[in-house]
């Protein structure tokens, strides 16, 4: 039974639609995060969830009840902020006990949960602070605070860390995937920052232009993408796109693409096309960088074609290179071991990996 | 360009400021004094007495130094028969200011609230309402003011000077509240909401510990307008409920034989003292009310 479903909810500000049918269900313990370009709905949607919003149409289920007419405070759900917006006037200790000195619980019962969540989140030296007086990470800290006091059924994330400088936001993203394993607690967050969606989610969806592209494990995001936009929006460095056509040789469909003055034609026998291959049809061929790689890479399948292509660019991290070839038009980039010398210029053996390749149509962007 | 500013500055080229800063300057003191004559006559003349004030010139400081002209202006100067001077009339416009300022700032910021923080269909249109009433003359309801006072049996009593005051005054006091209100994030009554809090809770434990500076600024424009009104005070009220202003206007026209410039100029003062008080206690917080800007989290 699913903890949080949304059904065909739509949103509208006037005459422009934000969210165009968005259907979603999530299970206890899960962690759900709406990633997707600024703009696309993510908010409102997160807002409609809380009832901060009212849907246009469509319907909010939680635990299987419909709550579409139920105020905030009554669906059992915590939010943090982007802003924080931690109450400027109170101190750390009443920020985080308003909500249930609202709701009237003992004042015991309030101290007792001020110190677990002050202790959880290392904040029993701020207590006695005013937000003004806290640094960035500690007022997300507190946010966060006054999300865990109390034990609702889904918490909400509206981009809690996207105000932090890069360091802290790992480290927090870090805290905040240790809290969920150790409180087994049912999340629904919202970043634009595919890394921070990879990294943390067991569910992602990916949302564009109010609708949402794809919904799925990580992983099977990443392996499998099901159109043109989240395939270049999940993965960084992002995943190469190669235009061509598919022929059909001898029974075996290839794709075939024009590299300078040569034709290239790559197998594609073993890719599982979702309605059969359709030859002469235009086709974006998708390969991450990590499957481009040099001879010093050890892990290649039985599904390597070798080519022979000069670095355009090249941008080393220390762990790995990042290499750009000019290819077939357009720019191909590749990952190679460190210790690899590369010049500029000076041509090179590049294995390409086409097993894990993704292969869309060119005009409906759709996985074929 | 980078010659030129490398080069040792002329003389010439130097004083150009100086001399522009010394002709503000003047022309600034010049303004002081033109503003702060009058006020300079009206202490020096009610501190005169009589037979100086008609010989002596309006400038002349005083020889002999008299301040019981002050104290027949606040006990017993007459206006007509009544000779009770102004303090009863003071006391009038002070139990009509405090209760008007009050509501009508109490009032404005809830009004604020609700039009920025808890927008409704046509919430934009009544505010569009109120922010024209700022802009009807007083003079254009005095006469339906009037008539509805009547039907509601608070013609002439200091009730309904209170609630003409209070209604003139809601379109200013919405109209300053709603505009701070603005500024502070819609985030914060979200998350109030989402702990449990309702109108009334957000209102009182977030919005208002957030609007002191928007108070101030509401206080100080309400309390002078309404202590300085004469047209309602004139129109609504009578006899001995009529406010300060009401009242110095009698005094001052009303002296049969000899004219007392010099207690009427002491009256005077006497009744521009509260606001001018005000603003001199409360005057900075006023400027930076006006321009305070959105709350840092
Ligand atoms: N109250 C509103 N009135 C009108 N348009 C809005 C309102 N809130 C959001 N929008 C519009 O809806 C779209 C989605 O906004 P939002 O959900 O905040 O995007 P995201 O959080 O993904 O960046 C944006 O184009 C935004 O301009
Ligand atoms: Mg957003």
């Amino acid at each position: 039974m699913p903890v949080l479903e949304a059904k065909r909810l739509c949103k509208s500000f006037g005459s422009v639609e934000v969210l165009t049918d968005i259907d979603i269900a999530i299970d206890d313990g899960e962690f759900l995060v709406l990633v997707g370009p600024s703009g696309c709905g993510k908010s409102t949607l997160l807002n409609i969830i809380a009832g901060l919003e009212e849907e246009s149409s469509g319907d909010v289920l939680i635990d299987d009840r419909v709550v579409n007419l139920v105020a905030p405070k009554d669906r059992d759900i915590a939010m943090v902020f982007q802003s924080y917006a931690l109450y400027p006037t109170m101190t750390v200790a009443k920020n985080i006990t308003f909500g249930m000195q609202v709701r009237k619980v003992p004042k015991p019962e309030r101290e007792a949960a001020l110190a677990r969540v002050a202790k959880l989140l290392d904040i029993a030296h701020l207590l006695k602070r005013k937000p003004s007086q806290l640094s960035g990470g500690q007022r997300q800290r507190v946010a966060m605070g006054r999300a865990l006091v109390r034990k609702p059924r889904i918490f909400l994330f509206d981009e809690p860390l996207s105000n932090l400088d890069a360091k802290l936001r790992v480290q927090m993203r870090g805290e905040i995937k240790q809290l969920h394993q150790r409180l087994a607690t049912t999340i629904v967050y919202v970043t634009h920052d595919q890394t921070e969606a990879m990294s943390l989610a067991t569910k992602i969806a990916v949302m564009s232009g109010g609708r949402i592209a794809q919904l799925g494990p990580p992983q099977e995001l990443y392996d499998r993408p099901n159109c043109l936009f989240v395939a270049d929006f999940i993965g960084s460095p992002a995943m190469n796109f190669i235009e061509g056509t598919i022929a059909i040789r001898k029974g075996v469909p290839l794709f075939v693409a024009q590299h300078e003055t040569s034709e290239i034609a790559l197998p594609l026998d073993h890719y599982e096309f979702a309605k059969g291959a359709a030859e002469g049809r235009s086709v974006t061929l998708g390969v991450r960088p990590e499957y481009v790689t040099g001879a010093g890479t050890a892990n290649k399948g039985p599904r390597t074609i070798r080519f022979e292509l000069a670095p355009a660019i090249m941008e080393s991290n220390g762990f790995d290179q990042h290499v750009s070839f000019d290819f077939c038009g357009g720019r191909l980039a590749g990952r190679f071991a460190a210790r690899e010398t590369l010049a500029i210029g000076t041509p090179i053996d590049v294995h390409m990996d086409l097993s894990m390749i993704s292969l869309f149509d060119t005009e409906s962007e759709e996985r074929l | 360009m980078t010659e030129a500013a490398t080069e040792p500055q002329r003389p010439g080229r130097s004083m150009t400021p100086l001399v522009l800063r010394g002709l503000l300057f003047l022309i600034l003191g010049l303004f002081v004094l033109y503003y702060l004559f009058p006020l300079f006559v009206m202490i020096v003349t009610s501190l005169k007495p009589l037979a100086e004030i008609r010989q002596g010139s309006l400038l002349g400081l005083p020889q002999a130094v008299e301040f019981t002209h002050w104290e027949t202006a606040w006990n017993s100067t007459c206006m007509g028969v009544t000779c009770v001077g102004l303090k009863p009339y003071f006391l009038n416009s002070v139990k009509l200011v405090v209760p008007a300022v009050f509501i009508s700032t109490l009032l404005g910021a809830i009004n604020g609230y609700a039009l920025s923080k808890w927008r409704f269909r046509g919430s934009n249109i009544i505010f569009g309402l109120m922010l024209f009433g700022c802009f009807i003359p007083f003079q254009a309801v005095l006469l339906p003011m009037a008539i509805a006072l009547g039907r509601m049996g608070l013609a002439g009593g200091t009730t309904g000077l209170v609630l003409v005051h209070v209604v003139y005054g809601l379109g200013f006091t919405t109209l300053f509240f709603r505009n701070y209100y603005v500024s502070i994030p819609d985030e914060l009554v979200k998350a109030a909401k989402i702990d449990g809090a309702g109108f009334f809770t957000i209102f009182t434990h977030i919005i208002l510990p957030l609007s002191a500076p928007v108070i101030v600024v509401t206080v100080i424009w309400q309390f002078t307008n309404i202590w300085n009104d004469f047209l309602f005070g004139v129109s609504f009220s009578q006899g001995g409920g009529q406010p300060v202003t009401v009242a110095l206007n009698n005094i001052v026209n009303s002296t049969t034989g000899v004219k007392e410039y010099n207690v009427d100029m002491a009256a005077a003062i006497i009744a521009a003292a509260p606001t001018l008080l005000v603003y001199v206690v409360a005057g900075k917080y006023f400027i930076r009310g006006l321009t305070a800007g959105s709350v840092k989290g």
